[in-house]
């Protein structure tokens, strides 16, 4: 790894110094970074801010990537559910989440160096608006 | 505990039509105390945030001439004002700051497109890999398409994503 990658715990520090709403969770061995309010367009969410955690795997620092993430239960999205919105159901920090289906394209996943927490963050913001969407739901 | 000596210093915001603010501070304020208090006096907020501001401070010489950006805002006001050639008469030169999810930059031109911006070295993010948007667009700005940068604007880089596996 190079020197100058940050390891989670530093790039979580240095988000809490901007964003204030990013923390370290763990839960069963796993570790988590839970953010808090982050925007979604309401409609047609039900709130304009949702809780969502995001899986750091434990090779995180030997370059494991970022991918997909949880949204905190309940919710809704145009008075029901969201089609993308069917995974897996956990129990962390006293909440459920969902996992939500919102990948990286074909080919392009998140990559260390160049992507960061930060970035994948921007990228599940993204899926609150349908942004940057490459195929419909 | 004896009452901290107190200095008269002038401030001013380096744009045409701004008023100079006179007040008093504490000898032992840090330079960066004087600058936020003048940005408060002025009714500006200093960029990203006052502690650590991207906007600069800067001494003003005889004859209204304005020195270099002071490097280091955490020295005593008056002990600044003892080193030679130094007045108490100091200026806030707000710059065009701005930020793309959270990091902060300083715009190298009004208008930049956004291939101009992500390449900045504080913002650093792949053309190729990351589109930008205006906050809560959903509309991507075209890559090579100036924009206009007003102070405090902030954008979104975002990679994009997929559906299902």
């Amino acid at each position: 790894m190079g020197a100058d990658v940050a390891t989670i715990k530093e790039e979580v520090a240095g988000l809490t110094a901007r964003w204030l709403k990013v923390s370290l969770i763990e839960a069963n061995g796993q570790e988590y970074a839970q953010i808090l309010e982050l925007a979604a367009p309401s409609p047609p969410w039900d709130s304009s801010s949702h809780d969502v955690l995001i899986a750091i795997p434990a090779a995180y620092a030997d370059g494991a990537a970022l991918d997909a993430f949880y949204l905190r239960l309940p919710y809704k999205y145009k008075d029901g559910a969201h089609p993308q919105v069917g995974g897996a159901v956990i129990s962390v920090g006293g909440s459920q989440w969902q996992l939500v289906s919102w990948h990286y394209p074909d080919g392009k996943p998140w990559e260390r160096g160049r992507d960061s927490l930060e970035s994948h963050i921007m990228h599940c913001k993204g899926f609150f608006s349908h942004r940057g969407a490459v195929n419909d739901y | 505990m004896s009452k901290d000596t107190e200095i008269h210093v002038t401030t001013r915001i380096l744009r045409p039509g701004t008023q100079e603010n006179r007040f008093e501070i504490a000898e032992s304020a840090s330079l960066l105390e004087v600058m936020q208090e003048a940005a408060r006096r002025a009714s500006e907020t200093l960029l990203p945030n006052e502690d650590a501001p991207l906007d600069t401070f800067h001494n003003i010489q005889h004859h209204d001439d304005v020195r270099p950006a002071i490097d280091d805002l955490d020295q005593a006001v008056g002990e600044y004002v003892k080193e030679k050639h130094t007045t108490r008469d100091f200026a806030i030169t707000l710059v065009l700051a701005f930020c793309v999810n959270t990091r902060w930059a300083v715009a190298t031109a009004a208008q930049m497109s956004p291939r101009e911006i992500l390449a900045l070295p504080s913002i650093n993010l792949d053309f190729q890999s990351y589109t930008l948007y205006h906050q809560g667009s959903t509309e991507p700005l075209p890559l090579d398409t100036p924009l206009t940068i007003p102070r405090g604007l902030c954008l979104e880089a975002q990679r994009d994503g997929k559906y299902g596996r």
